[in-house]
């Protein structure tokens, strides 16, 4: 009766040592973008980051319910930090790259110390204006940021993208193998206790606020890696990663993969950056686009569209061999 | 420290507004006591139990806990000193299986566990729900379990703290005969085991067979304390709260 019990159960859990097989797909779509030429290159490039972006927002929002609705931050931070340093004051990437992360760490802690106690749609809310505020910042010292011209002349890392892509790659499995490793944990629990209910989580010994800021800590890191080093990709850094778009696509990509799976967003945004590319005419219309999608799919199909369809081809394999 | 009660409620006054919850409550609980906490409905037995438990700051006075004053410390701290609490209506973790519910209740405050402090706190819930018989029920989402199992569900949380000092904000409610001679046995059990106890019920009858002594609260004055027959006994508590047919249940 409990086996049966535990099959049916929605919270997001996953297999033990097979949960990090999918990673190997990460090899696969490196050779793919090593020989596959340069267009599929760079949207793999951006897939990968994106899809970093998805896990980074999802192994804290996807699992504690504290939506943050203002996710652009960490990756604009680090990437403004580190197209700052290296473009301005030539600092070598090797530096400046761990200094744009390190700057998004900052800004989560400043963040997290000011929000975290704020529980539901005040929690969002008060997460979303940072980056709009940002984006003021960035206009108001024009001449430091760049105002809406963005940062140009950001050293690259590599003359080949290639080399850029495995980077990202590489970046995007420690992510992911962390995350999942992570919301696996002891961290993980306490973070879905805390979706449960903040107080009773606190009435059983647990500094909620601890573990929602170090987990906050480890979303913006990962974000903020993404984000930096896809700023020594473009070689530049413009002010609309600060626009809510950006945090929208992010939620996007997570819902449809299947918030709270780590997998799910990282597909999502892989699969889902293809699409965006093929909307990038749309301009404007893409903001409306993601509305509606987001809308449909907390309507419909909360759990997203990718976690449900991989079970039920799992479950169809399953059922193929019993009989 | 031994002779010192575990618990000393100093002048607890707490104001909602132009509300007053409770007024001056003054009263010491000795180790290994198990107390009731009882009076009508509004009398402020749950808002003294959030004062308690840190949930609300008290408008004056103070708790000491085990010697140390404790008001005004997050409700984590105090949980952590080893006092833990339940509340009325049950709050199960939704999404969390009944075995993580419990193992909730046994966790540290290190975030990244590298010393199998999970796995550790899993066994523990084992053998709690074991004891509060939900061993059947471990791979279960707790949320979808029946009430009653649910009200062990909390008690077990709550053992896995390993309190010195627990607080049961009606465990009976909404049970039926059988379930209530359920928990009843749990709670027993803990009384046994040499936990402190205070617990608010409205189900008089079974809480009288529990407790040592009862505390009586009405419109959050303290009115009676003391045996659980000289209160039901006392004309104040009579005409404020049990009546005369709560009164010959009693005896």
């Amino acid at each position: 009766m409990a086996g049966s019990a535990s099959r049916d159960t929605s919270s997001p859990r996953v297999n033990e040592a097979r949960q990090y097989l999918p990673l190997l797909a990460l090899p696969v779509l490196g050779l793919l973008g090593w020989f596959g030429g340069q267009p599929l290159t760079i949207t793999l490039i951006y897939g990968t980051t994106w899809a970093a972006y998805a896990v980074g927002y999802d192994m804290f929002s996807g699992f504690s319910g504290r939506v943050n609705l203002g996710y652009a931050m960490f990756p604009a931070t680090a990437a403004y930090a580190t197209a700052v340093l290296s473009a301005r004051f030539n600092w070598p990437v090797a530096l400046s790259l761990p200094a744009g992360i390190a700057a998004a760490l900052l800004l989560a802690a400043l963040v997290g110390a000011l929000t975290l106690r704020i529980k539901g749609i005040y929690f969002a809310l008060s997460t979303s204006i940072v980056p709009l505020a940002l984006f003021q910042i960035t206009h108001v010292f024009g001449k430091f940021f760049g105002g809406e011209e963005g940062i140009w002349g950001v050293p690259p890392v590599f003359s080949d993208p290639r080399y850029d892509l495995l980077v990202l790659l590489g970046l995007l499995g420690i992510s992911v193998a962390f995350s999942l490793w992570y919301v696996r944990s002891k961290a993980g629990l306490v973070l879905r206790a805390i979706q449960g209910s903040d107080l009773t989580a606190q009435a059983l010994g647990v500094d909620t606020f601890r573990f929602l800021f170090v987990s906050l800590l480890c979303s913006a890191a990962i974000g903020g890696a993404a984000g930096a080093y896809l700023t020594h990709f473009q070689m530049l850094v413009a002010p609309e990663i600060l626009q809510i778009v950006t945090t929208l696509q992010i939620i996007t990509f997570a819902q449809i993969g299947g918030p709270g799976t780590i997998l799910g967003p990282a597909v999502g945004g892989l699969v889902l950056v293809f699409l965006n590319e093929q909307m990038r005419a749309w301009a404007d219309l893409r903001l409306f686009a993601y509305f509606v999608v987001l809308v449909v799919l907390l309507r419909f199909s909360p759990e997203g569209l990718l976690a449900p369809a991989a079970r039920g081809l799992a479950r169809l394999l399953r059922g193929g061999r019993e009989r | 420290m031994a002779d010192s009660p575990v618990l000393r409620v100093e002048g607890i006054t707490k104001r909602f507004g132009g509300l007053t919850a409770l007024e001056g409550v003054r009263f010491s609980v000795e180790a290994g006591e198990v107390v009731g906490l009882i009076g009508p409905n509004g009398a402020g037995k749950t808002t003294l139990f959030n004062v308690i438990s840190g949930i609300e700051p008290p408008s004056a006075g103070r708790v000491v806990f085990r010697g140390e004053p404790i008001s005004g410390l997050a409700p984590h701290l105090i949980a952590r000193r080893g006092l833990a609490r339940t509340f009325q209506i049950v709050r199960p973790f939704p999404g969390l299986t009944v075995l993580e519910n419990l193992a909730v209740g046994g966790l540290t405050d290190r975030v990244f566990d590298f010393r199998g402090e999970l796995a550790e706190a899993r066994l523990r819930a084992r053998a709690v729900a074991h004891e509060v018989g939900l061993h059947g029920w471990l791979e279960r989402e707790a949320s979808t379990l029946p009430h009653g199992s649910l009200k062990r569900l909390e008690i077990g949380r709550a053992m896995l703290m390993r309190p010195t000092l627990l607080l049961l904000d009606e465990p009976f409610a909404g049970l039926g005969g059988h379930e209530i001679e359920e928990v009843s046995d749990v709670i027993a059990g803990l009384a046994a085991r040499g936990i402190t106890l205070i617990i608010i019920e409205h189900k008089l009858r079974a809480l009288m067979r529990l407790v040592g002594r009862a505390v009586v609260l009405n419109f959050g004055k303290l009115i009676a304390e003391g045996a659980p027959r000289e209160v039901a006994a006392s004309p104040i508590v009579r005409e404020a709260y049990l009546g005369e047919k709560g009164a010959a249940r009693l005896a």
